[in-house]
């Protein structure tokens, strides 16, 4: 019960960043993608609730605080992440950084289904600006990855 | 508890339900709840304070008027004394447009026939004569004021009572001419209109003699002469109507 309320208290953090972002950089595909890596990274690391439940949820939130067609970010999300996961276990195992590569995918994923789906008509939103989920995708990813490389302890110390 | 790939695919059967039916579900849910519960944060029952406070702007506006009307009122009569012959009547124009004309432009005013208004009435303001009715229309007539050059005026010093004829000049000023040089007029002299005309009544301020010069013939003298009425701030006019309309 602790951990699943800890887990909401992450999840609507990070929709409340994405919220923020998305509404003080302008267009909903250029702000950085916070909120499905942190979901993947809960998934991978507590129970799969949050890449079903979780998403479906959060999702709607992020929709009605942005006036988004209810439901378009969860589905996209909710397909994004499967898909990912999906291709994921049909590889050899052998991708190291099963997390980056997982979120890095679901966010594209994600993206991609979700411009398909929101606009009118259906798939008309594609465009040389698509290109701009790559940049938004990979940002908070390499933060994810550089935190603990820059401020993680070196072997030497925890031996 | 059921599989991952069954909590899946109704978690996605979710997610299409709320993208086709969340749009119209949010817009009645929310014109329902926006009806039942404005009433939260628009409160409509006033309070004591806020009696209080309509009823004394209530009292300004009202307030308000009463000042306008009696200032109305004030420049009415102060109107109505010169109209001396006491079988006229006084109908008040507000000035709504005028048009371009030759020295200053002819006034349009908000009152015509179906006032009572004819083509020759004469128009006044508290300060003097304004001029003439030409044309008369049902709601509106045209009133060309003494400055323009169509008008002249039989006239008569208020003090030495030199007798002249004023017309216009260029740049609207006024000029009494043909006055018997053996009058005596002064510079500052009131100019009212003399009962020898016919058309305007007797003893309606014109203006006041600015100076006295020879007239062109050099018998006469030629008097300048500055309008009474700021014709560029004529907002309404008397217009006198005799109870006998002339033929």
């Amino acid at each position: 019960m602790k951990e699943r309320m800890s887990g909401w208290l992450i999840v609507f953090s990070a929709v409340l960043v994405q919220f923020l972002l998305e509404v003080t950089l302008g267009r909903a595909i250029v702000a950085p993608a916070v909120l499905v890596p942190v979901l993947v990274y809960l998934s991978l690391s507590r129970s799969d609730f949050w890449a079903i439940e979780g998403v479906l949820i959060s999702g709607l939130v992020l929709d009605i605080l942005l006036h988004q067609l209810p439901g378009v970010s969860s589905l996209s999300m909710l397909c994004g992440i499967a898909m990912s996961d999906m291709l994921l276990k049909i590889t050899t195992g052998a991708l190291r950084m099963t997390f980056v590569v997982n979120a890095l995918i679901a966010s594209l994923l994600s993206d991609i289904l979700f411009i398909l789906l929101a606009a009118r008509p259906f798939g008309s939103g594609f465009g040389p600006a698509t290109l701009l989920i790559v940049p938004r995708v990979l940002f908070p990813l390499l933060i994810f990855i550089s935190v603990p490389l820059l401020f993680g302890k070196s072997k030497k110390e925890t031996v | 508890m059921r599989s991952r790939n069954s909590r899946l695919a109704w978690n996605i059967a979710a997610a299409c339900l709320l993208m086709f039916f969340g749009p119209p579900v949010l817009g009645i849910g929310g014109s329902i709840l926006g009806s039942r519960f404005a009433s939260l944060f628009f409160s409509e029952a006033p309070s004591a304070d806020s009696d209080y406070l309509s009823l004394s702007v209530k009292l300004m506006l009202e307030n308000a008027e009463l000042r306008e009307m009696a200032a109305k009122s004030r420049l009415y009569r102060s109107m109505l004394q010169y109209t001396r012959m006491p079988n006229v009547t006084a109908l008040v124009g507000r000035v709504m447009y005028r048009s371009e004309g030759l020295i200053r432009g002819d006034l349009i005013i908000d009152r015509g026939s179906e006032h009572g208004v004819y083509s020759g009435a004469v128009c006044i303001t508290s300060r003097g004569l304004v001029g003439i009715i030409t044309s008369v229309e049902p709601e509106n007539s045209t009133v060309v004021p003494i400055t323009s050059p169509s008008i002249n005026v039989s006239c008569i010093t208020a003090t030495t009572g030199s007798l002249g004829i004023l017309g216009s000049e260029a740049g609207g000023r006024l000029r009494l001419q043909y006055v018997d040089s053996s009058a005596d007029p002064l510079p500052g002299e009131t100019v009212l209109t003399s009962r020898f005309g016919g058309v305007y009544p007797e003893g309606i301020v014109v203006g006041t003699v600015e100076t006295v010069s020879e007239g062109g013939r050099g018998i006469d003298l030629s008097l300048s002469v500055s309008p009474a009425v700021d014709f560029e701030r004529v907002n309404e006019v008397l217009i006198l109507i005799p109870e006998e309309l002339p033929e």
